[in-house]
């Protein structure tokens, strides 16, 4: 690979270092479900460079990366089709989906 | 090699451009007032990202990126803002905080700070050089390690998506009259 | 033909697939179920055939392969389901002989009563696909029993047989008696049960193996060890309890007169060709255990079996239900084939199990028939004169009657003179100081055959000749509709032939190869059995002499004799007539030693269960209660007082620490990852 690995790292830190600052300033719940996906996309970009550029010595160990990232994003879509039916159902009787608005975890 | 020819390599060239475009769209996603906006935004990094996987040679990876995420989720998401019917679901709230954490190129600099951060870790881990793979894995050979040796993973995650499935249609479900 | 051969487990599938069907769609086919049940049967039944045809054209037919075992022409093993370590069970089919013969026997029988039943319910009948799901799942018992390869399979067709001679007999559970009657047949069977599954279990301990071929290898080399023959005498002697109960034998044979409380055709299928024959089948099939363990345990088997036949004979013989004759007379009949195993007739056993099946299916049905038309009655008085309004059930009940009271010519007579052969050539090595002990069997034998033509004909004649005794149900009574008739006829065909199929007799005269090799056909490797003529004229001659006289005798005391004059007769013999009429009291000895004896020894370990366990019990549960009221004492004083105070700490440090649980998510996402930043931080600088 002629591609310094630092770029793909630096995309994939960038884009997590992003969405977690989104997520931790965006008071949507909807949104912030979607930074957490960009969040995980990061991670997801990580590994599959760290397998290529330094495990993939046969083809069964560079697959794992693919593997696993199937795995990752199909729990992100678990995770989504059930964050945002939370987020429903919450809208649905509370009015609202701000997340500032929501103390129901308070001590 | 110069930083100069390395940059001006073709696959320098292709990676810069979609990490632009990564980058770009993921800031606006941020910035964006419109939620659907937002939503839009973040089809388009992911696709961005799915370009950087195929210049990985992680065709599998970029495929199904493409069709989980900028396919399923996205489209899942513009649903529910779509056809949830709430109007407060569309906006964020305006007033919050201070104007710091609105600003939009604070955005890029926390970015950039974490990145350099990771940046940081990294080079102090010493990486080594690549390793040229012999060849590379393909969809057949992925799909048979799946089922063979991975095969108990492979069924929890569906019965995990199962109960997902399950799940997300009982919280959103009316109350059963 | 080879194709039917190969496929030859389609046979046991029919019927299951026809159970599974008929109970899942009860609803929408209702009376159409007999259709379902009578077509799988039929298919069933050719297959049948064809495998019997394709059987008997193999060479190896009927070869031994080790003793006491014929070489199965097809052996199916599916799969290995129980292993136990370094032993294993395997669920595995096999066709032989023997197998291929009672295949065509039970299909046979349960189409027959599959086409019949649907003519003899009422239309009112409400359990009718409960009826016909129940028998086809019964039929899959008895063939599940006869393919098995192995013990283990067989064991489990016989439950299936149990549960489905509950369901069947106990068919109307509205009425007291089939209720009655279901739970006794169950108990009793179990009684014997008990001991089948105590003797497979013996088996496998001492051999490690329950498959057939198996043991025919491993039965023999464990007998050489004097303390293993001792267990498997014992074993063997715990499978034939298992016949015992299931073939109805003295003493377990009280379950099948009350049996009788179910439905006609579920009686036939019950008693012909099915349950019953299961008892025989099993120690026929398991005959590598019985002729290698030492000889006490055939004498045993010879005994009860020659008992049992004249015991229930001479039972029949005064009862004035028509089923409970038929009844008696099966138990009579299974003492037979139990006997002829015992002396080592076992091909002569398994003759007599076919035939016997053919007739006596024929005779339930036929009687099924005679009730049907005389509205549901059974008693034999209320009957007379029957055969001018029933011309087909007659002539059928005809020939089933000539077949089982061994008239020349009919099926029953080549069988039962080859069983009364046996018992009268039978010389055991332990019985050699006293031959006339050896000889007892066989008299026995003899008795009952006179006594089942006696019995016979006094039913036959009460049922059908003479003056109708009951006009009214007399004017009513009307010939069956052709679905009864032509199962009747059906039957009758093998009634009154299948006996030629056994040609020592026409072989003697006709020197016909093909004879020979009928006759060959159930003949067991190991078990010569070189007869001279005269001999077998001598038995001959008795037999049907007995016979032709019990049927004089029948004849003379019911056609000629008058009513007072009988009656004077019994009076003189009032304690004999009393003592059979009551059927030797078994059931009230059982009611007395049995079910009395358990409810006393009940009551006893009730009254020791209040006064010396619930005692014990109640002094540990004292101790226990003080005990804990110490231990309260120092909870509450010592250990309560500790909780406490770390629960105060606890409380202290939570009013402090809760003021961080905001509720706002986005507070513990910035607590979150400002930690892991820090982690990250702390390792890096640590490393």
């Amino acid at each position: 690979m002629s591609l310094p690995i630092y770029f793909p790292l630096g995309l994939g830190a960038l884009l997590f270092g992003i969405g977690l600052w989104g997520a931790l300033t965006r008071t949507n719940a909807v949104r912030i479900l979607m930074f957490i996906e960009i969040m995980l996309n990061g991670v997801n970009l990580n590994l599959v460079t760290f397998n290529r550029y330094y495990w993939a010595q046969t083809p069964e160990s560079a697959s794992l990366a693919s593997i696993f990232t199937l795995f990752v994003m199909t729990v992100a879509a678990a995770e989504a089709a059930v964050g945002l039916a939370i987020i429903l159902s919450i809208s649905r009787t509370r009015g609202t989906v701000e997340v500032d608005k929501f103390t129901m975890l308070k001590g | 090699m110069s930083a100069l020819t390395l940059l001006t390599r073709g696959e320098s060239i292709a990676f810069l451009i979609l990490a632009l475009v990564a980058l770009g769209s993921t800031y606006k996603m941020v910035t964006s007032r419109l939620i659907t906006h937002a939503a839009l935004f973040m089809a388009l990094s992911f696709t961005a990202v799915a370009g950087v996987f195929l210049l990985l040679e992680a065709e599998f990876v970029a495929a199904i990126q493409i069709l989980i995420y900028t396919g399923a989720i996205t489209t899942m998401i513009l649903f529910a803002i779509m056809l949830s019917g709430l109007a407060e679901i569309r906006k964020d709230r305006e007033t919050r905080g201070p104007l710091w954490m609105k600003s939009d190129p604070l955005v890029l600099v926390v970015g950039g700070i974490f990145a350099a951060f990771m940046c940081y870790i990294y080079a102090a881990a010493n990486l080594p050089e690549a390793i040229t793979p012999e060849s590379l894995p393909t969809v057949k050979a992925i799909g048979s390690a799946l089922f063979t040796k991975y095969v108990i993973p492979f069924e929890v995650a569906s019965i995990l998506l199962l109960i997902a499935m399950v799940g997300a249609i009982i919280l959103t479900a009316k109350e059963a009259e | 033909m080879e194709f039917f051969l190969d496929n030859f487990w389609v046979i046991a599938a029919l019927p299951l697939f026809a159970s599974a069907f008929i109970a899942m769609f009860a609803r929408s086919l209702r009376r159409n179920a007999w259709i379902v049940g009578a077509a799988s049967m039929g298919v069933a039944l050719l297959w049948s055939l064809a495998v019997l045809v394709a059987v008997a054209g193999h060479g190896e037919a009927g070869e031994a392969a080790a003793n006491y075992l014929t070489t199965p022409v097809r052996h199916l093993v599916w799969a290995d389901w129980a292993p136990f370590g370094p032993y294993r069970i395997s669920l595995g089919l096999m066709v032989d002989n023997l197998t291929a013969l009672m295949l065509v026997v039970v299909t046979l029988v349960s189409f027959a009563v599959q086409v019949y039943s649907q003519g003899y319910f009422e239309p009112s009948e409400r359990r009718f696909t409960r009826f016909y799901a129940a028998i086809n799942l019964f039929t899959l018992g008895m063939l599940g029993l006869v393919l098995a390869d192995n013990l283990f399979l067989l064991l489990i067709s016989w439950e299936i047989m149990g549960l489905c001679s509950y369901l069947l007999i106990g068919h109307w559970y509205e009425q007291e008696w089939p209720r009655y009657g279901q739970i006794k047949a169950f108990l009793t069977t179990r009684v014997g049960d008990i001991g089948l599954m105590l003797g497979i279990w013996m088996i496998f301990m001492v051999t490690r193996d329950l498959t057939w071929e198996g043991l025919a290898v491993k039965i023999p080399e464990a007998v050489q060890n004097p303390a293993t023959a001792a267990m498997l005498a014992l074993a063997a002697f715990f499978i034939f309890t298992g016949a015992i109960g299931k073939s109805a034998q003295f003493p377990l044979h009280v379950w099948l007169p009350d049996a009788m409380a179910g439905p006609t055709p579920g009686s036939a299928i019950i008693h012909a060709a099915t349950m019953v024959a299961a008892g025989v089948y099993l120690v026929a099939r398991s005959f590598m255990i019985f002729g290698n363990v030492p000889e006490w345990v055939l004498i045993t088997v010879a005994f009860v079996g020659s008992f049992t036949s004249l015991f229930a004979a001479s039972i029949a013989t005064l009862r004035h239900d028509i089923k409970e004759v038929l009844a008696y007379s099966t138990i009579s009949q299974l003492g037979y084939m139990i006997m002829a195993m015992g002396v080592g007739g076992w091909a002569a056993g398994n003759f007599h199990m076919v035939t016997h099946a053919f007739f006596k299916a024929l005779l339930f049905l036929a009687a099924g028939s005679v009730i049907a038309a005389h509205h549901h009655n059974q008693l034999l008085h209320k009957m007379g004169g029957l055969r001018k309004k029933m011309p087909v059930t007659f002539i059928t009940w005809m020939v089933g009657y000539l077949a089982l009271v061994g008239f020349p010519g009919f099926s029953g007579f080549f069988s039962k003179d080859e069983v009364l052969l046996a018992a009268y050539t039978w010389q055991p090595e332990a019985l050699a100081g006293v031959p006339w002990v050896a000889k007892l069997p066989f008299t026995m034998a003899l008795i009952t055959a006179f006594l089942t033509a006696y019995y016979m004909t006094r039913a036959t004649y009460l049922a059908f000749f003479g003056e109708p005794r009951d006009q009214e149900l007399y004017e009513h009574a009307h010939e069956s509709p052709k679905v009864m008739t032509i199962p009747l006829v059906l039957l009758a065909i093998p009634a009154a032939l299948s006996g030629w199929f056994w040609a020592a007799l026409p072989y003697h005269f006709t020197h016909a190869e093909w004879m020979k090799s009928l006759e060959h056909f159930l003949h067991l490797p190991g078990l010569e059995h070189s007869v001279a003529f005269a001999q077998e004229a001598t038995v001959t001659g008795m037999a049907t002499t007995a016979g032709l006289l019990g049927i004089f005798v029948g004849w003379y005391l019911y056609a000629k004799v008058k009513p007072e004059t009988r009656a004077a007769w019994i009076e003189a013999a009032k304690p004999l007539y009393t003592l059979i009429r009551n059927k030797y009291y078994v059931d009230e000895f059982y009611e007395m030693a049995i079910i009395r004896t358990t409810q006393a020894a009940a009551r006893m370990i009730a009254w020791f269960d209040d006064h010396v366990v619930d005692g014990l019990v109640n002094l540990v549960g004292d101790i226990g209660v003080w005990f804990a009221e110490a231990s309260a004492w120092f909870d509450r004083n010592v250990i309560d007082v500790l909780v406490v105070m770390w629960a105060d700490i606890s409380r202290a440090f939570g009013s402090v620490f809760r003021r961080l649980s905001t509720g706002y998510v986005q507070q513990y996402m910035v607590t979150f990852a400002a930690a892991v930043v820090a982690c990250v931080v702390l390792f890096q600088v640590f490393s």
